[in-house]
């Protein structure tokens, strides 16, 4: 075959889909003129090559200053736009404004070359971005497809497209072994290999370490994962599903904060008094340092901390997904209050909510001790007409006494936050505990989600003889929203439910949801979270547990290097498989016969074959004679058509079995 | 590599006119159609042609009638032990009307020469014929002089009669494209050559049934026949192997190489096709190559290696 040296306008058009397909997401990412002159470029190049469009590349001083001036162009925008950061964003879109130039510019088979592989290269760009599985799946077919074009472009014209791209996805199929050879046995990096400066920083909305009327309502409304756990044997019941996070000590009477209250070292005054549950949990990045455990939590995996609260805290902020394995007991006893934890939890805004603290006095008055007060406080919430609601009315003034007397209608944090006020009014300390109530189970994987709408916020009241006791004034006023968690809880409000009960679309909807979401669980705990400490785990399963990661290294090398090296041995001993598809389709037919009893000696020509078969087997005569006459045409004249018609006669060639003797 | 266009049209024409050519002279060399094919597919790639065998079998009625059919002139060259240069050439005598020297062609000034027994020329006069064979022009007195167009040579030898002959050297018998036998004719054959008219009176009704233009199209359409890369390689692998086999002095040349693919193009057409099939290099290997070897020791037959050299290269 003569080394290729022009392009022609199919193998063009092949490597511009590549190249299309491989910028797409980015479109979004990029600064709004790049891609407008991307694609400038893109059409002029194919109308170039169409004849519809003059090109540069008659003159060779043209053609460089035209790129030279481009390439100037591409850096001075992207630093103007990107007011000289050099980080990932910018790029990005150095790479992609310099692959349009270079298509431009494209003129011999070195170049085309060189724009596939900066394709293959904008390929992995987008990793930066997401690691999604979708993401994973597009890049894939982008793959395939820039392999597609490089076959084209490397194949006769008589070879069809349709093979090309079917060689392609064979070609990155059977690379994929390899693949998972090497991302499972590749010393890996803590952390991605590219720390990336830039605003890959920012994580998804969630919990804050304070809270103010209105917040949550948000959160209620949306449905991305916060987290997932995967409990290690039983779960806990549905209504003791509350996953902690920051505990609020400090209010100004509208906003509640965590302060510096219960922060120092100790021991975790903790006692459990049920069965233990061991889980794990995979956080999804929230750019904040606080962890997820069921309340309460009695044993902590690496790298993170306890508070006295029994609040759990990362090392470093949560900007990754991480994952980690935590011990709780549902039923515990947690009796420790320091001198200073009691003040913060006592602590309200001097002369603020009038009627709540007029209200608690009263209670006092009547001469209810800690606990009647607290009865009493989730009595009101249940009898009087109070309501949940996701969007409840604007409160001005003194929102808890707005809330507590007027509007009556709010969700958790309201009543979480009226609660305390009214219990620190009467004296007993008390304070917010924010966090997740809930989780919807996957029964696709055995694991949970709790997504942001589960967010959740109760209360913790101090009992001098018991310590620490939850109370959740939401589960007074709705019940349903804690034993059947938030999802259902809204939905039995819109009456869905009675209709989902019915209604099998919505069913199937539900479980393709649960279906994805567990196919997204398993990309997370295998691909994404295959960390340095899982492959140790592997290589010890493996027996390989000794190898550093720099014998790792040279142990890989080494067998590559013999693997190439019997690949290498093999191919040469072996007569080169020459000739391409019809050679392939007519040693198919070949093998065909041989198992058929009339093998093909090797130095048969097609014809002499042919006949030979034909004399031994009539009823093969005229297909066997068809096939050969057809294969020495595409073998011995270059015919360009009938490589279609030889498969399908080859395909449909079927000599039989031999004829067993007798 | 020049790609052809390929004409099956043509090819097909081309056949059923050669197979016309080879039933009629079928009618006189009695049932040796196949030696009769390979002998035309060795004039049609302009190539020469050495017919051993013993004497009586027809060499001579073979060469006479190829040259009948094909409507061209003739010459026969009797080769013996006193046989010069100028025999074969032609001489200048010395005309005294004209008081100058006036050149009288030799028989080798034909379209078809046959040379009977050249095995029994000397040395001398054999390298004046084969130079006549290789140069297509003779040299006479410092002027060139062209030979006619086509000019074919068909040479016999007697490979048993060995006492007063002076064997051809390989580098000359390479001259000749093929080397045939007839060998003896079939039991039928012999019997319808026994009972039948004469063959020299059957000769002088022949019919021309090609002219000298149809003769000269067809060598023209043997170049166009078209060899693919695939091919080459297997011809290339023959070759190759050739010179690695045991029973062998030496390999084939280069040159043997470009005569197998003229042969095989040439016998490509006569079966009608526009393109060179493995196969057809297999078909006339034993006649392109049998007199090219020679075999490393006496008493081997050299046509037993060309079968095993057959067998022995794959067809991809």
């Amino acid at each position: 075959m003569s080394v290729r040296g022009d392009i022609s306008i199919r193998d063009l058009a092949w490597c511009c889909a590549g190249i299309t397909l491989a910028l797409g997401p980015h479109l979004t990412r990029l600064p709004p003129l790049l891609p407008l002159c991307f694609f400038a470029l893109l059409v002029w190049r194919l109308a170039g090559a169409l004849g519809k469009a003059r090109l540069p590349h008659r003159d060779y001083r043209l053609l460089w200053a035209l790129t030279q001036l481009g390439a100037l162009g591409v850096f001075v925008g992207v630093y103007a736009h990107y007011q000289g950061g050099m980080g990932r964003d910018a790029g990005v879109a150095l790479l992609c404004g310099l692959v349009g130039l270079k298509l431009l510019e494209m003129k011999e088979a070195r170049d085309f070359y060189v724009v596939c592989f900066l394709a293959y290269f904008l390929v992995v760009t987008h990793f930066f971005y997401s690691q999604a599985i979708v993401t994973a799946i597009y890049l894939f077919g982008v793959t395939v497809l820039i392999t597609a074009a490089l076959i084209r472009f490397n194949s006769p014209a008589s070879i069809g497209d349709r093979a090309c791209a079917t060689l392609a996805a064979r070609m990155v199929l059977e690379s994929v072994p390899l693949m998972v050879f090497c991302f499972m046995l590749f010393p890996r990096l803590d952390g991605p290999l590219w720390g990336m400066p830039g605003k890959d920083d920012h994580g998804v909305t969630g919990l804050s370490d304070h809270m103010e009327i209105g917040r949550i309502a948000h959160l209620g409304t949306s449905d991305e994962v916060a987290f997932r756990v995967a409990f290690d044997g039983a779960r806990p019941r549905a209504r003791d599903l509350y996953w902690r996070g920051p505990v609020l000590w400090v209010t100004d009477g509208r906003r509640w904060d965590a302060g510096d209250v219960a922060r120092g070292k100790g021991t975790v005054p903790v006692v459990a008094r049920g069965p233990r549950y061991r889980y794990e949990i995979l956080l999804e990045p929230h750019d904040e340092r606080w962890l997820l455990g069921l309340d309460a939590v009695t044993a902590t995996g690496e790298r993170m901390r306890v508070s006295r609260a029994l609040e759990l805290t990362s090392l470093q902020r949560v900007k990754q997904r991480r994952r980690y394995t935590l011990e709780s007991s549902t039923a515990y006893s947690l009796r420790d209050l320091s001198a200073e934890e009691r003040t913060a939890a006592l602590q309200l805004p001097p002369a603020a909510h009038p009627r709540t603290r007029a209200l608690a006095a009263a209670w006092r008055a009547a001469g209810r001790d800690d606990r009647g007060v607290v009865a009493a406080a989730l009595q009101r919430f249940a009898a009087a007409p109070y309501g949940y609601t996701l969007t409840p009315p604007t409160l001005s003034g003194d929102p808890i006494d707005g809330f507590l007397f007027d509007t009556r209608l709010g969700f958790c944090e309201h009543y979480a936050a009226s609660f305390v006020v009214l219990l620190r009014a009467a004296g007993i300390p008390a304070r917010v505990v924010t966090g997740y109530q809930g989780g919807e189970y996957n029964g696709v994987s055995d694991y949970m989600v709790v997504r942001q709408s589960d967010a959740h916020a109760w209360a913790e009241v101090w009992f001098d003889d018991e310590g620490w006791v939850r109370a959740d004034p939401t589960a007074a006023v709705a019940p349903e929203r804690v034993s059947l968690g938030i999802g259902e809880f809204s939905r039995a409000g819109a009456g869905i439910r009675a209709l989902e009960d019915n209604d099998t679309a919505l069913a199937l909807l539900h479980n393709a949801r649960q279906l994805w979401d567990a196919a997204n669980y398993q990309w997370s705990q295998w691909v994404l979270g295959y960390s340095p400490q899982r492959q140790r785990e592997l290589m010890e399963r493996l027996g390989l547990g000794h190898l550093t990661a720099g014998r790792l290294i040279v142990t890989l090398l080494i067998v590559g290097v013999l693997l190439l090296a019997g690949l290498a041995w093999l191919l040469l001993r072996r007569p080169a498989q020459q000739g391409g598809p019809a050679v392939r389709a007519w040693h198919m037919c070949c093998r065909r016969l041989a198992q058929a009893g009339l093998p093909r000696a090797a130095h048969e020509g097609p014809l002499e074959f042919a006949a030979r078969v034909a004399a031994a087997r009539a009823d093969l005569a005229s297909d066997i004679e068809a096939i050969a006459r057809l294969y020495a045409l595409l073998r011995y004249a270059d015919a360009p058509h009938g490589l279609e018609t030889l498969r399908e006669r080859v395909r449909a060639f079927r000599p039989g079995r031999a004829a067993r003797p007798a | 590599m020049s790609i052809t266009p390929f004409k099956p049209k043509a090819a097909a024409d081309a056949s059923s006119r050669v197979a016309a050519l080879v039933s009629a002279a079928s009618g006189i060399v009695l049932g040796k159609s196949d030696v009769l094919r390979l002998a035309v597919t060795c004039l049609l790639a302009g190539g020469h042609l050495l017919l051993e065998d013993l004497p009586g079998v027809g060499k001579t009625t073979l060469a006479q009638t190829l040259a009948r059919l094909l409507g061209l002139s003739y010459q026969r060259l009797q080769c013996t032990s006193d046989l010069m240069p100028a025999d074969v050439i032609g001489v200048s005598v010395y005309d005294r009307n004209d008081s100058q020297f006036r050149f009288h062609p030799g028989p080798v000034f034909t379209q078809v020469l046959l040379a009977d027994e050249i095995n029994r020329a000397t040395p001398r006069a054999q390298s004046a014929l084969l130079e006549a064979m290789e140069e297509r022009q003779v040299s006479v007195e410092g002027r060139a002089l062209p030979l006619p167009a086509p000019f074919f040579v068909i040479a016999t030898q007697n490979p048993s009669d060995q006492v007063g002959t002076y064997p051809l050297p390989e580098s000359q018998l390479d001259r000749f494209l093929m080397r045939l036998s007839l060998g003896y004719p079939g039991r039928d054959a012999e019997r319808e050559l026994l009972q039948g008219r004469d063959r020299r009176a059957l000769l002088a009704d022949l019919e021309p049934v090609f002219g000298v233009d149809d003769l000269l199209d067809l060598q023209r359409q043997v170049d166009a026949v078209h060899v693919a890369d695939a091919l080459v390689d297997y011809l290339q692998a023959l070759l190759a192997r050739s010179r690695e086999l045991p029973g062998l002095a030496h390999g084939l040349s280069p040159r043997a190489g470009l005569a197998l693919l003229r042969a095989a193009r040439a016998w490509a057409l006569v079966h009608g096709r526009g393109h060179v099939l493995p196969e057809d290099l297999k078909a006339v290997l034993p006649s392109v190559a049998t007199h090219r070897l020679v075999a490393r020791e006496a008493g081997v037959r050299a046509e037993a290696t060309i079968t095993q050299l057959l067998r022995t290269v794959a067809v991809i």
